[in-house]
């Protein structure tokens, strides 16, 4: 049990101050529970996302995820208000700032104040490019003129990091900048009103007016011109965190529904003696598995292959969360009515039934990191050398943002390790029918990518060539499973290759009944026994609503 | 609440649609969103909805009302769900209580009934209870039969012919319009044992109860339909006069089947105004939005996804007139037609509205930007259509049952069932008057669309001009089509035969099997209309049906990505049709902007 999970203790007790009964309170009035926050003050959990070298705690970006992962568990409003939003500013920082920028940052992150990070705009969404927000040259500051919008803690926090036009159209992308800019000030922008959104109520939603507002140009962060290279190395780390976010919460979501199944009676049975519904379980539990173990391998390619950093952070952040919210929602159809309801003991998976819309499009979605992949791709699927085999619990490497590239050098060592590893013919007898499937998907791939062209590559993609990055994101989530097979397959990842090898190669492939009641009976086991959904099987404070 | 009718109230379902149109033109999704934003119900509305009477379409002419054309119902209950689902499901709820009283009342229930609901009372639909979930035969809500004396008759073990009235105990739960509806129609327990014959209907007016003998419960704070009525109502020996009963003792639960079919196409209603609603918001931000120097919508892989959801929202809808159709010309297949739809057209259209929100991004999730409405709105508020009156599984489960009588036997086609499915099929051909009579629990005959299905492969190749493109797609389609309840014929023979504890395969199988049926569907109203369309470019090149086909295979699990000519024409179309502010349909009529003049069939 971390820490965390002791400290915010058995969403269930109904003695709890930090239980679901005041997060949903809390998500009702469009808020964050005070207490949950207090408990990640008390914590210092701002200083996870500080490097060690600034007087933090932050070493390895796994780390980072499964520490995040009861707190998106607790309530996603609380994870990415309280600290992912100030975690995605914070890296522009670390990757392109000053010494004494990235102190400052250091320092309002560790005393728990929020930073927001400034890209978007309304009207632009992900076409950074486009974006408007002017940042005119006037002597030694820039003045300001524009609107950002959908800025979390835009209202609360000290600073924030915002992308402006500083070059003419046509400078050949070098002409945006990222400053850093005051937020308390008398001359800062103005808050605009509060958005109101459908989900993830708890996250102060709104933007920023400026209007001449004066920047001194120390305030820059990197060099002039450079925002969207500093934002594509950035959003590698960011993004891989992001599509963390939902571990959490589908791992609650699924100790909620295993329990309604067991309590439940329909046709004379339990929920759970139902085939489908035993199905559905073992299902969500394999995904979840295969997730966790795809951002896992997503985060140490960041710590040891940065170079690959953008095209495995862009997989984890398209994949993940399509997979998950399947997940959830073929966990709501097992619940049925009661899915629906806002109070009552399931009512916490509705609120991260809901939430997982939003995390889902957030920060960059789905389509923006299709586009970042596909430039790379037929590099990434020629055959090369095969990456090791990963070691796991060493010492982190340490996080190198100089190290980060746009675009990967070469063929794809994951990717590789995969092809190798099916070529050599692996001795799992449960596992027979998906090599095959797996192998004619590499080839797939590396075939469809040769045929790219030049229109292929950027925005006006086919949707066929969108389709061949799918394909990579679901071929490295299987590469990461494979890793992790050892010498008896457990049963969880017997079904976890079948599903995604079904999803590869768009044909039916059942795993045999035995494998997915061996999964199911680990679901049960886990929930009867208070363990995580997760590859380590981490001891949980919940009892069964 | 006495609803004070329009003076001239509207004489047929088409001059009641204009005047519902204007109405619901005038609607502000501002309103509508803070409402809902408040859990507040649409009250406002709702009244006005009762005063140009539109619930009359919920009773059938016979007895006063507008309803004798199940697909014209189905329409105005669409039109309400474009403009707000929770509206849709607040008004049209009154639909599904009174539904079991036009499948089995006497007339004069049936007559006071359709009095009541032409005033604007609402009735609700009493079925479902706390711990029981959608299990019908497990209720516990019982009905103790009384004699003229007040005595309990021996009632339960057998049916005492002098009872007087009967008290009603026990709790329901989770019954839309339960507190403000005028009436409930509540099925209850007659006998013990837990049987098939044990339980009852009985129409119950709130107003005739003794008033410490029931209540209602407070009302249920919902993911979706914020503003709806959602609670309850409990019964503490509550006495009912024996005319309260609906249809015969011990024959509750066949009625509530029977309704159950016509409930359920209504529901694919329900979501297909929902859907146009989500194609609207969707399509206008795509056409309008810029990015990269041009709109999405010229991005060819936003552009596809866009066309995809057109294509799914036309299979269902193409089911779902058939199967409203049906209703009138081959009842006996409801059971299987209204479970097929049931399970596909929400389930679809909720793929679809995923897809889109990922289309839209964060716009989707944000009240207030646009004018039109906010998409996770639409999207969580059509969630509860897959949810209630027998969900996802509980239809899937019914396929399962018949795959005997669909799939393992071969049925004669009369001349009378071909003219029967053309009929069903072909839009413009007059429905002979619903005969509730006929609608059996068990397809006995098997389902028509499934029995033509190789033939109507053969049809489309005569029919397609071999020149066009999507000539080869659609056949390549349909063979699929074919082949694959070939497939589940065998396939299906192999499971196991637990009704309870069903294998995993054999849902799949069922999944498989409805969108079979809706591409069968798809292609009959291809076949029984292309001659009557105007030659729009909906119809022509067949561009509706690839679409169609394209989502029917997917569903299956079968890959056939669209021609890229038919995306760029199903985008066009599509754009044309929200540009004369038409809703997404087959049967678009150019130049009525399906609002004012010119009929609008779907």
């Amino acid at each position: 049990m971390t820490s965390l999970d002791t400290l915010l203790g058995d969403p269930y007790d109904p003695d709890n101050a930090y239980g679901v009964t005041g997060v949903l309170e809390a998500d009702e009035r469009r808020e964050i529970m005070a207490g949950t926050r207090s408990v990640l003050d008390s914590y210092g959990f701002g200083a996870e996302f500080v490097p060690t070298a600034l007087g933090g705690r932050f070493t390895s970006t796994e780390r980072l995820i499964q520490l995040l992962r009861p707190v998106f568990g607790r309530d996603a409003s609380l994870g990415l208000g309280y600290g992912l939003t100030s975690f995605m500013a914070a890296v522009n920082v670390y990757a392109a700032g000053r010494d004494d920028q990235k102190a400052a940052v250091a320092a309002t992150l560790m005393s728990g104040t929020p930073i927001s990070v400034a890209y978007h705009e309304l009207d632009h969404g992900n076409d950074f490019g486009a974006n408007a927000l002017q940042a005119t040259d006037d002597a030694d500051i820039y003045r300001l003129n524009g609107t950002k919008s959908v800025i979390n803690n835009a209202d609360r926090a000290a600073s924030a990091v915002v992308f402006a036009r500083t070059g003419a159209s046509g400078s050949g992308g070098r002409e945006h900048s990222l400053f850093l800019v005051d937020l308390d000030g008398p001359d800062s922008p103005t808050a605009t009103p509060r958005h109101r959104s459908l989900a993830l109520r708890g996250c102060r939603l709104s933007g920023l007016d400026f209007r001449n507002t004066p920047v001194a140009s120390s305030n820059m962060l990197g060099a002039p011109g450079t925002a969207v290279e500093t934002a594509l190395k950035s959003f590698q780390v960011s993004r891989c965190v992001a599509a963390g976010a939902g571990l959490g919460p589908v791992d609650e979501s699924l100790f909620a529904v295993a329990g309604f199944t067991s309590r439940r009676r329909l046709y004379g049975r339990d929920l759970s003696d139902l085939p489908h519904v035993q199905h559905t379980l073992a299902a969500a539990f394999a995904d979840l598995m295969a997730a966790e173990c795809m951002i896992a391998d997503a985060a140490e390619t960041l710590h040891t292959r940065p170079e690959f950093g953008s095209a495995h952070s862009a997989a984890a952040k398209y994949i993940v969360p399509r997979v998950l919210e399947s997940v959830m929602s073929d966990l709501s159809v097992v619940l049925g009515a009661r899915f629906y309801l806002r109070t009552g003991p399931y009512a916490l998976f509705g609120k991260h039934y809901r939430d997982f819309a939003a995390l889902a499009i957030g920060h960059a979605g789905g389509a923006a990191c299709q586009l970042a992949i596909l430039p790379q791709l037929k590099r990434l699927t020629t055959r090369g050398d095969a990456a090791a085999a990963s070691a796991r619990e060493s010492e982190p490497v340490p996080l190198n943002f100089a190290s980060l590239r746009m675009l990967s050098p070469g063929p794809d060592p994951v990717l590789n390790r995969l092809r190798v590893g099916i070529e050599s013919a692996p001795k799992h007898p449960a596992l027979a029918e998906v090599w095959p499937v797996l192998a004619g998907a590499v080839t797939e791939l590396r075939s469809g990518a040769a045929t790219l062209t030049p229109q292929d590559l950027g925005v006006t993609a086919s949707a066929a060539a969108m389709r061949l990055t799918e394909q990579y994101s679901l071929l490295l989530m299987a590469a990461a499973v494979v890793d992790r097979l050892d010498g008896d397959a457990p049963p969880w990842a017997v079904l976890a290759l079948h599903r995604i090898a079904e999803r590869v190669a768009g044909l039916r492939l059942a795993a045999p009944t035995h494998v997915v009641l061996e999964t199911f009976t680990e679901v049960l086991r886990r929930t009867h026994e208070g363990r995580a959904f997760d590859l380590r099987e981490r001891a949980v404070p919940r009892t069964m609503p | 609440m006495t609803a004070d009718l329009d003076l001239d109230h509207a004489v047929s379902v088409d001059e009641l649609e204009h005047r519902l149109a204007a109405l619901l033109a005038s609607v502000d999704a501002a309103d509508v969103e803070d409402l809902d934003d408040a859990d507040e119900f649409p009250t406002e509305l709702t009244e006005a909805l009762n005063r140009l009477g539109v619930q009359r379409c919920y009773v059938p002419t016979r007895f006063g009302g507008l309803l004798d054309d199940y697909p014209d119902a189905g329409r105005i209950v669409r039109s309400l769900a474009r403009t707000d689902v929770t509206l849709a499901v607040a008004h049209g709820k009154t639909f599904l209580g009174a539904v079991s009283a036009w499948v089995a009342g006497n007339d004069e229930q049936r007559q006071q009934l359709a009095d009541l609901v032409c005033e604007g009372k609402q009735v609700s639909w009493g079925l479902t209870e706390r711990s029981r979930g959608s299990d019908l035969l497990s209720g516990d809500v019982h009905a103790d039969a009384i004699d003229v004396h007040g005595h309990a008759t021996d009632a339960r073990v057998g049916f005492g012919q002098d009872a007087d009235g009967f008290l009603l105990h026990g709790e329901k739960w989770l019954i839309n319009n339960a507190t403000r509806g005028h009436a409930v129609c509540v099925l209850a327990r007659t006998r013990d044992g837990g049987s098939a014959r044990g339980y009852s209907l009985f129409l119950v007016e709130k107003s005739e109860l003794g008033a410490a003998t029931f209540g209602t419960l407070p009302k249920e704070l919902t993911h979706g339909i914020r503003g709806a009525d959602i609670s309850g109502i409990t019964f503490d020996r509550a006495y009912v006069p024996a005319s309260a009963l609906v249809g015969r003792e011990g024959h509750g639960l066949e009625i509530v089947l029977k309704a159950l079919q016509l409930t359920r196409t209504m529901c694919c209603y329900l979501s297909l105004g929902a859907s146009d609603h989500a194609l609207a918001i969707t399509g206008r931000f795509v056409r309008d939005r810029v990015l990269y120097g041009r709109t999405l919508g010229d991005l060819p892989a936003a552009r596809t996804v866009l066309v995809e959801s057109f294509g799914a929202h036309l299979l269902a809808e193409a089911l779902t007139t058939v199967a409203a159709r049906s209703m009138h010309v081959l009842p006996g297949e409801q059971s299987c037609l209204a479970a097929a739809s049931k399970y596909l057209v929400p389930s679809t259209i909720e793929s679809t509205m995923i897809d889109l929100r990922r289309l839209m991004g964060a716009r989707s999730l944000l009240s207030g930007i646009g004018t039109e409405g906010t998409l996770y709105k639409v999207e969580r508020d059509h969630r509860i259509v897959s949810l209630f009156d027998g969900n996802t599984v509980v239809n899937l489960n019914t396929l399962i049952s018949q795959f005997s009588v669909l799939l393992w036997k071969k049925h004669a086609r009369t001349a009378e069932d071909q003219h029967n499915l053309r009929v069903s099929a072909s839009i413009g051909a007059p429905l002979p008057a619903l005969d509730l009579d006929r609608l059996s629990l068990i397809p006995r005959r098997g389902l028509g669309l499934l029995s033509v299905l190789a033939e109507s492969v053969r049809e489309l190749d005569k029919a397609l001009d071999s020149r066009d493109s999507g000539h080869a797609f659609v056949l390549d389609c349909a063979q699929e089509l074919v082949h694959t309840v070939e497939t589940l014929s065998e396939e299906t023979r192999l499971l196991g035969r637990d009704p309870v504890e069903v294998p995993t395969a054999a849902f799949v199988a069922a999944e498989q099997l409805a969108a079979c049926i809706a591409g069968s569907a798809a292609i009959q109203i291809y076949l029984n209309n292309r001659a009557d369309m105007p030659s729009d470019a909906l119809w022509s090149d067949a561009l509706w049906l690839q679409l169609a086909l394209h989502t029917a295979l997917a569903r299956i699990g079968i890959r056939r990505p669209l021609p890229l000519d038919s995306v760029d024409a199903g985008y066009r179309v599509l754009l044309d049709q929200l540009g004369r502010h038409s809703h997404p349909t087959l049967f678009d009529v150019p130049g009525s902007g399906n609002v004012d003049d010119g009929r609008v069939i779907a």
